[in-house]
């Protein structure tokens, strides 16, 4: 116990000494640092951050961008002729088949969660090149796709094998159970510090890089926008919804597959 | 309001239910919005385009069957045609052979017709004969009781009669 609160409070002050560092850099009118808008929204406790206002605007655009989408679908022809609706069928048909060749095709239902969560993370990722902070640069939105994933891992694996389910704690030795539940617990935990490391290691090295004299933010910035934005944010968006998708299909028994 | 970039307390974990509910909300709109009936129109041009297929192939197989039973037909027309040819043939042969046949029985009667005519001519003929001689030995009776007549008016006489007989004979 007096491990585990050590351990937060030594993490605790690596981030404010992280904190430090980088505050000269934010201070720039860089958004390296998450703010806090409103600590008490509404009167329910919760707190509205960037990162909860960058997640509103993702959703304002992503519901919109859905209904024109749901407006336009009556309109869509047997053979498709506006690039409109190749687009989305493209991207729901590719959707379709990662989460088919993934899980299996009985279980391609997961689209409608991975559908989003994937567009989500990836328009979250890719926001940072029109300023914006990443929401994905806050363990709080990591976190909760970790938890979701790891809410769906274990719940998918009562409901469709009850039996094996307890026992792959007791294997391959019964002594092993502590080590599985450590393993287990990993899982979220590795899934979302992922994510939340590599946009927000990106996003801190683009605010240090723009506190460098003005000559060499000509063209350079560019490059590193695309590396470190488009690259390491489409990359990690597909870890993510691959290896939520790989857990969850572990813990599905074979043969459905 | 306080800058922040990892704070490891009880915000955290309202934060983090706080996204939870907004994510939920994403995805289940993005989901019923986007997602499902995109989906659902896929599913259902993929059904129908199958079907389509489906009954393209079906259609095709009937069509091959049903190619395969008229030229059976066609090859049996072939069969049937030289059936009725044959037939025709010897129906034709046949009724040659009846019509010549015919033909000959009535050439026969009628030559058998022609004869009895003949013969009934002739018949006639011969008692016309008789009777001429009848006549004209009554007419040289007569002419030999009517004239007294010398021998050379004799044989003149007998050799006008011998020549009337000859010329009536000769007639008739």
């Amino acid at each position: 116990m007096n491990f585990s609160v050590g351990l937060i409070k030594e993490m605790s002050t690596m981030t404010e000494g992280i904190t430090e560092a980088v505050s000269e850099a934010a201070e720039s009118g860089l958004n390296i640092q998450n703010h806090v808008l409103c600590s008490d929204f509404l009167g329910t406790g919760f707190r509205i951050t960037y990162t909860t206002m960058n997640t509103w605007i993702i959703m304002g655009v992503l519901i919109l961008f859905a209904v024109i989408v749901r407006i336009k679908l009556n309109k869509f022809k047997a053979v498709p002729e506006s690039g409109f609706q190749n687009f989305i069928e493209a991207i729901v048909e590719a959707m379709d088949n990662f989460v088919g060749s993934n899980m299996g095709e009985k279980y391609s239902y997961f689209g409608n969660w991975f559908f989003g969560v994937f567009v989500f993370i990836l328009i979250s990722n890719l926001i940072g090149l029109l300023g914006f902070r990443a929401p994905t640069a806050d363990l709080a939105t990591t976190a909760c796709l970790g938890f979701s994933t790891f809410f769906l891992i274990h719940f998918m694996g009562i409901i469709k094998g009850k039996k094996e389910y307890f026992k792959g704690y007791f294997e391959p030795f019964p002594f092993w159970l502590p080590m599985n539940i450590i393993s287990e617990l990993a899982t979220p935990v590795s899934l979302s510090f992922r994510l939340f490391g590599n946009i927000l290691g990106g996003s801190i090295i683009m605010g240090l890089f723009y506190t460098l004299p003005a000559y060499v933010k000509v063209g350079i910035p560019a490059a590193l926008h695309i590396y470190f934005d488009v690259f390491a944010g489409c990359l990690q968006t597909f870890i993510f919804v691959m290896l939520s998708m790989s857990f969850i299909a572990d813990k599905i028994p074979d043969e459905t597959k | 309001m306080e800058d922040f970039i990892l704070s490891l307390d009880i915000n955290l974990l309202k934060d983090v239910a706080f996204q939870l509910l907004n994510t939920v909300i994403l995805c289940a709109v993005l989901s019923y919005l986007l997602y499902k009936p995109v989906k659902n129109f896929l599913a259902a041009r993929r059904e129908r385009i199958a079907g389509q297929i489906d009954s393209a192939e079906n259609q095709l197989a009937e069509a091959n069957k049903m190619k395969a039973l008229y030229e059976e037909k066609l090859k049996s027309i072939d069969k049937e045609r030289e059936n009725i040819l044959s037939d025709a043939r010897t129906k034709a042969v046949k009724r040659e052979q009846e019509i010549i046949a015919e033909a000959k029985e009535e050439a026969d009667a009628l030559k058998n017709r022609a004869m009895v005519d003949i013969q009934r001519e002739q018949e006639k003929a011969k008692d016309e004969i008789k009777k001429q001689i009848i006549e004209v030995s009554s007419i040289m009776a007569s002419k030999f009781v009517a004239v007294s007549i010398n021998q050379s008016q004799q044989d003149k006489l007998v050799d006008e009669v011998i020549s009337d007989l000859g010329e009536v004979k000769w007639l008739s």
